[in-house]
């Protein structure tokens, strides 16, 4: 029973995700809703399992039952008719009221309390929204709908009732939505596999246990799963699909790596703020209508701050940054020509428009400079289209070539096992090691050379599947035995060598064409060579 | 033979009959039923793609899920193997070990293998059962599951079994049914006795209370009397025969010390207990101590129950056949209700086995009887039946098992209630026997089985004649 916790845990996880992706709420929201959730499904799992458990046992204590043939002849829902014995009634026939539990105001009392835990959980403990609050009904219903829970197949239904809510509900736009996909579809499998082995050691009344050879079984689905998810939402949504964001994160920091416009425009205005208060500074008293202006100048820089905090990932921040700039140039050229009257501040106000006419010259030619910078960069974002196209290309590829990969590993093994089939002796080697050092005679006709290969290749299917007191039977008959049933290179030789033994002693067939001559050849060299590597 | 088939629509239950909301085959599953679950979902997440692609992303893959799993034990079941392996065992030992080989031929992990595979070496556990995690793919597993065998002597079978398994995932399962079984083999053990005494052969001409040293068939003639069941054709005197109407068969004189025969009671009325723990095997172990101890001293042996004749002879080879013959003998079930819940019972079978019993065996030889103690109607009849054969002039040897607390051990509640009322009347039946013997002229000797005994000791002194 200890070690049921972690098929609880598992199933939880599970149930959370599920439960949360009706929810779709933000990312950052996310998490935190989850673990509330988690907190929750553990807790009613662990309230449930007890008495399914309880439940299960009690279908299966019957010792009667148990020692008798009926479950011999009929259990797990499987009818077995052996040696034309009648059934007797079929497991599934136990009364249901046995199991129907009898405490219903309990019942009914925890699904109540389930409830308001889990309204004024998300009431308080997150404090969420009233919308949130009319949407959380669907995540209280799976939560009732575990409660409920009392036969051991409806924790199996869950699965798929979650399965086909997630389906439903949950929309994958970015990375992190796409991992939580995944591994809510790794956890499905993974469930399935756990429950099942439950299932079927409880039979025996045997204790669960995780295994590495567990998870090993669950790999294969899991493989496939992702890749052909991944392929599907590639070919449905071009630009949208996991790759596609994939590769911009990837490109990202090559786009980056041009920061010599970003910087011109800072260090301009770094200077032009240096400048601006060097010249509020000399001016005695300033009038509450300037004070408006600076006012909107504070604006324009905090809205350059904020660009400058994005980075300019966007194209159109530069653009934006460019145009605040001349706007604070135009305010600052404002506010000065308002104190231009005062004959004291002309030295200055003359010494700030040549400063001006110098920052406009200069930021002449640096746009000069950004144009060029622009043709460069365009460049450049043509060379990275072409590489997202390729590096997409490639994601396919590998994806293709290691779905083609792992089936062809699996066909390739077939042929290897089909001839490693023997676990010999060192009495059967020292035999075939006799048999197969023979000297081959010269063969005046083709008759002759069969009866000898055939009967050599008979000694050798002795030796290999039966002992020395047993009795062989013809080469042609052993494929068909019932002690060789099953597929075997060595046994479809054997039959192919039979046959033309069989068509010479049998219906006398003497002439032969080249190309039945050569198979049978062939077929004598090739199992041969099956055998010597054996030995 | 073995027949293997994968799970299809018509293995689960569906209760769509008398509508009720558990009764839905998916909500009523008290069995594990994900295959028609997760085809139902596939085909609600199938139709629903038709509405918007987003849902293809989930259908697709798992529809190649579903295929790769099926095709793999598909192929998984055409080349699996399963073999048992089963020893040859004496009585002594109390384990028995039994080994189930596996090979898995397909290219994935075959789990959850749920082996029942039937036993008759244990009565308490008629059905081996056994769980592999986990079958590796392209390898051969042997598993050895130690029985506890409390069965008695005689050939037993292990098997037929039945094995089920599922792919990695648990969706798809297999199921094998395996008819072939395999033969235990439980050699008897046979425990020395005291010699017991026996009335010497009238026929033979060297007879006497020591042990003759000559072996053969004798020359010198006997006699002639009419042809019986069982006498060769080489001893018929045709001059004689063909002067009268009937066969006239010689007899010569015989070299033998005394004419044996061992009579098993084998009426299941008169046996209680199960398997190494009944009456009858305690019984059969008392006449093969006996068989044994009187063939090396010249003596014929025969034996006789209600379902087979062997007469006697003397001779290794007689021996093991009559050996033989008992390991594998079991009660004969005369009728179908036990003795406990008949008040009244047909004597037709008890007369029929007396009569048969004065027709074939001759007058001189000893009887040996023996059966279980157990007081009641059919017992009381039985030995009123040999007080009858001994005043038909046979000598009778009455030997009887009993033990209650020994035979407790592994029967049913039922039959533990139907012993404990038994044991109340013992004392009472033995009484009353010893004294129908006494004045009836029969021996008697009781067979008490008891743990505080010692085995050996108990069948050194059965045939111990109670005063």
């Amino acid at each position: 029973m200890k070690n049921d916790a972690k098929i609880k845990f598992f199933y939880a996880l599970y149930t959370a995700i599920a439960m949360t992706s009706v929810l779709s709420i933000e990312h950052s929201k996310f998490v935190a809703f989850f673990v509330f959730n988690f907190i929750m499904s553990l807790l009613t799992t662990h309230l449930i399992w007890q008495k399914s458990d309880r439940n299960f046992s009690q279908i299966y204590s019957s010792p009667i039952k148990y020692s008798d043939l009926d479950i011999f002849n009929n259990y797990a829902g499987f009818e077995i008719q052996h040696d034309n014995i009648i059934q007797s009634e079929s497991l599934s026939e136990f009364e249901y009221a046995e199991m129907v539990n009898n405490n219903k105001l309990k019942n009914i009392l925890i699904k109540v309390v389930i409830i308001i835990l889990y309204v004024a959980g998300i009431k308080f403990l997150l404090n969420a929204k009233l919308d949130i609050l009319a949407r959380v009904s669907t995540p209280i219903a799976f939560l009732v709908f575990i409660t409920t829970y009392r036969y051991w197949g409806m924790w199996i239904l869950g699965l798929f009732v979650y399965l086909i809510s997630f389906t439903a509900f949950f929309t994958v736009k970015t990375i992190f939505s796409y991992v939580i996909a995944l591994f809510f579809f790794m956890l499905f499998f993974l469930n399935m596999a756990f429950l099942n082995n439950w299932y079927w050691k409880r039979i025996l009344k045997q204790n669960f246990k995780f295994t590495p050879s567990q998870f090993k079984s669950v790999m294969p689905s899991i493989i496939i799963f992702t890749t052909l998810f991944c392929l599907t939402d590639y070919i449905i949504e071009d630009e949208k699909s996991l790759f596609s964001k994939l590769v911009e994160t990837l490109v990202k920091p090559v786009q980056n790596k041009n920061h010599g416009h970003k910087k011109m425009l800072e260090f301009l205005n770094s200077e032009m703020d240096s400048e601006i208060k060097n010249q509020l500074q000399k001016i005695p008293d300033l009038k509450l209508e300037d004070q408006s202006i600076l006012d909107q100048l504070s604006e324009i820089s905090q809205k350059m701050e904020t660009l400058e905090q994005r980075d300019f990932s966007f194209d159109t921040d530069k653009e934006k940054y460019q145009l605040l700039l001349d706007q604070k140039k135009d305010l600052f050229k404002v506010a000065m020509s308002k104190h231009n009257p005062d004959g004291d501040l002309k030295l200055e106000t003359k010494k700030l428009e040549d400063l001006a006419n110098e920052i406009n010259s200069e930021v002449n030619i640096r746009k000069e400079r950004q144009k060029e910078l622009q043709k460069l960069e365009r460049e450049q974002i043509q060379r990275n289209i072409k590489l997202k196209n390729w590096l997409k290309r490639m994601a396919i590829l590998i994806g293709i070539i290691i779905i083609i990969i792992y089936f062809l590993n699996q066909l390739m093994k077939k042929g290897k096992i089909l001839e490693e089939d023997f676990d010999l002796t060192d009495s059967q080697k020292d035999e075939l090691n006799q048999i197969i050092s023979e000297h081959e005679p010269r063969f005046s006709n083709f008759s002759d050379e069969v009866d000898y290969k055939y009967k050599k290749a008979h000694a050798l299917l002795k030796v290999l599947y039966f002992g020395e007191h047993s009795y062989a039977p013809p080469a042609m008959v052993v494929p068909i035995h019932d002690n060789l049933a099953g597929e075997n290179k060595v046994r479809i030789l054997a039959a192919q060598l039979g046959v033309v033994f069989n068509a010479i002693h049998f219906s006398s067939q003497k002439n032969f064409k080249t190309h039945q001559i050569k198979e049978f050849r062939h077929s004598y060299k090739a199992l041969i060579s099956i055998v010597k590597r054996q030995v | 033979m073995k027949k293997s088939r994968l799970d299809s629509w018509s293995d689960y239950p569906f209760r769509l009959t008398g509508f009720k909301l558990q009764y839905l085959f998916i909500v009523n599953t008290k069995f594990f039923f994900p295959k028609p679950i997760f085809i139902v979902s596939l085909f609600l997440i199938g139709s629903a793609s038709i509405i918007s692609l987003q849902f293809l992303k989930v259908f697709i893959p798992l529809l190649a899920v579903y295929w790769y799993q099926k095709y793999q034990v598909q192929k998984s079941i055409q080349g699996f193997k399963f073999d048992l392996e089963t020893p040859e065992k004496s009585k002594e030992n109390s384990n028995e070990n039994i080994s189930f080989k596996f090979k898995n031929p397909s290219n994935s992990t075959l789990s959850n293998f749920l082996i029942f595979t039937k036993n008759e070496t244990n009565f308490s556990k008629k059905i081996i059962t056994n769980f592999i995690e986990s079958l590796p793919p392209n390898k051969k597993i042997s598993k050895i599951v130690s029985q506890k065998m409390n069965n008695g002597m005689g050939i037993k079978n292990v098997g037929p079994s039945v094995i089920s398994y599922t792919d990695g995932i648990g969706l798809n399962r297999v199921l094998i049914e395996d008819n072939t079984a395999k033969e235990i083999k439980v050699y008897p053990l046979v425990y020395p006795t005291k010699k017991p005494k026996v009335f010497p052969d009238l026929a033979s001409p060297e007879f006497g209370l020591f042990d003759t040293h000559i072996k053969g068939n004798n020359v010198n003639f006997f006699s002639t009397r009419e042809y019986r069941e069982g006498d060769s054709l080489n001893r018929i005197n045709w001059k004689l025969s063909l002067k009268s109407d009937q066969i006239i068969v010689n007899e010569f004189e015989s070299n033998i010390n005394a004419s044996v025969y061992a009579v098993l009671l084998d009426d299941k009325r008169l046996h209680y207990g199960e398997g190494k723990f009944s009456s009858l095997e305690y019984s059969k172990d008392a006449i093969l101590s006996l068989f044994h101890t009187l063939s090396k001293g010249n003596n014929d042996i025969g034996f006789f129950s209600s379902q087979k004749f062997i007469q006697s002879k003397t001779g290794q080879a007689h021996l093991n056949a009559l050996e033989l013959f008992l390991a594998n003998l079991d009660t004969n079930t005369v009728e179908n209700s036990i003795a406990y819940t008949r008040k009244s019972f047909s004597s037709h079978e008890i007369n029929l086995l007396f009569k048969k019993i004065y027709f074939h065996l001759p007058k001189e030889s000893n009887l040996f009887f023996f059966c279980g103690l157990v007081p009641g109607g059919v017992l009381d009849y039985y030995i009123k039946q040999l007080c009858d054969q001994r005043r038909r002039g046979y000598s009778i040897h009455l030997v009887m098992v009993y033990g209650f607390k020994n035979f407790m051990k592994n029967t049913s509640s039922e039959e533990k209630i139907w012993l404990s009322n038994l044991e109340k009347k013992l004392d009472q039946e033995i009484l009353t026997i010893k004294e129908i013997c006494r004045t009836n002229g029969i021996k008697l000797s009781f067979i008490h089985m008891d743990s505080r005994y010692n085995y050996d000791y108990v069948l050194k002194e059965s045939f111990q004649i109670e005063k």
